[in-house]
């Protein structure tokens, strides 16, 4: 799985790109929260280039929700495809997650 | 026919088992929806053997054979693990406040959730064999 890290004035837009899976879900989750140590607590996740997520991808995305949530900030998930959101709807999480269908309106959450 | 694929019980084969799951759906004639449903019913099953009836990775196969019905397609996925049961795999916890919930149980929720038919064949004392099902005209 390739990730994408760009930083932003108040969040940091991560790309995950391919499957996050049994197998990528623990890289995925390393990488964050590596990332949440060195300071960062606000991340746009940009779900588009994602083909497929399981529930141990969706579980690593209610981690990291709780995560940044506890250091006062939070994910929000930009252009989620419609199979990937029923799969999130099935777990029963959706309501934990801001979604947004542009990169603006996923910036704007964050900048208040 | 029978189409059987053989694949390491190891957490890098998912991709593979998923592209070959994917590749018979597409050609029993399902629509992406349902593609997706197989998809994510197969890795979970498949998941759920490495983690719990091997117990970790590399130590036995996943087989998945696919045939195709007159109206759909039946998966058996097979393996050599410690017997496991999904009917004693309790209906995961839905309702609690999330960072009360224990993660257990997704797995074979999304399996019952998205195939219509999930089971497991006992008569052959030395393998698991799971049997999953899923209709061609199932509004999923």
């Amino acid at each position: 799985m390739e990730i994408i890290i760009t930083p932003n004035n108040h969040f940091d837009l991560i790309k995950p790109i391919g499957r996050l899976d049994s197998y990528t879900a623990p890289e995925f989750k390393e990488t964050m929260c590596q990332h949440i140590k060195t300071g960062c607590k606000a991340f746009v996740i940009d779900m588009e280039a994602l083909d497929y997520i399981s529930s141990s991808g969706i579980m690593v995305l209610v981690h990291l929700q709780k995560a940044c949530g506890e250091l006062g900030g939070g994910i929000a998930l930009l252009s989620t495809p419609e199979l990937l959101l029923s799969t999130i709807k099935l777990c029963g999480v959706e309501k934990m997650f801001s979604f947004f269908d542009n990169f603006d309106s996923a910036a704007a959450f964050f900048q208040g | 026919m029978t189409v059987t694929e053989t694949y390491p019980g190891e957490f890098s084969s998912l991709a593979s088992i998923s592209d070959f799951v994917v590749e018979q759906a597409e050609k029993i004639g399902f629509d992406p929806k349902q593609i997706y449903a197989i998809q994510t019913a197969v890795d979970e099953a498949c998941s759920n053997i490495i983690d719990h009836a091997y117990g970790g990775e590399n130590l036995g196969y996943i087989e998945i054979s696919v045939d195709r019905l007159e109206n759909g397609m039946r998966i058996v996925i097979v393996d050599d693990g410690k017997p496991f049961d999904p009917d004693e795999v309790p209906i995961p916890d839905m309702i609690s406040p999330l960072e009360e919930r224990r993660e257990r149980g997704l797995g074979v929720f999304f399996m019952r959730k998205l195939m219509d038919e999930v089971c497991y064949d006992f008569s052959n004392p030395n393998h698991n064999v799971l049997v999953m099902i899923k209709r061609l005209n199932f509004a999923s």
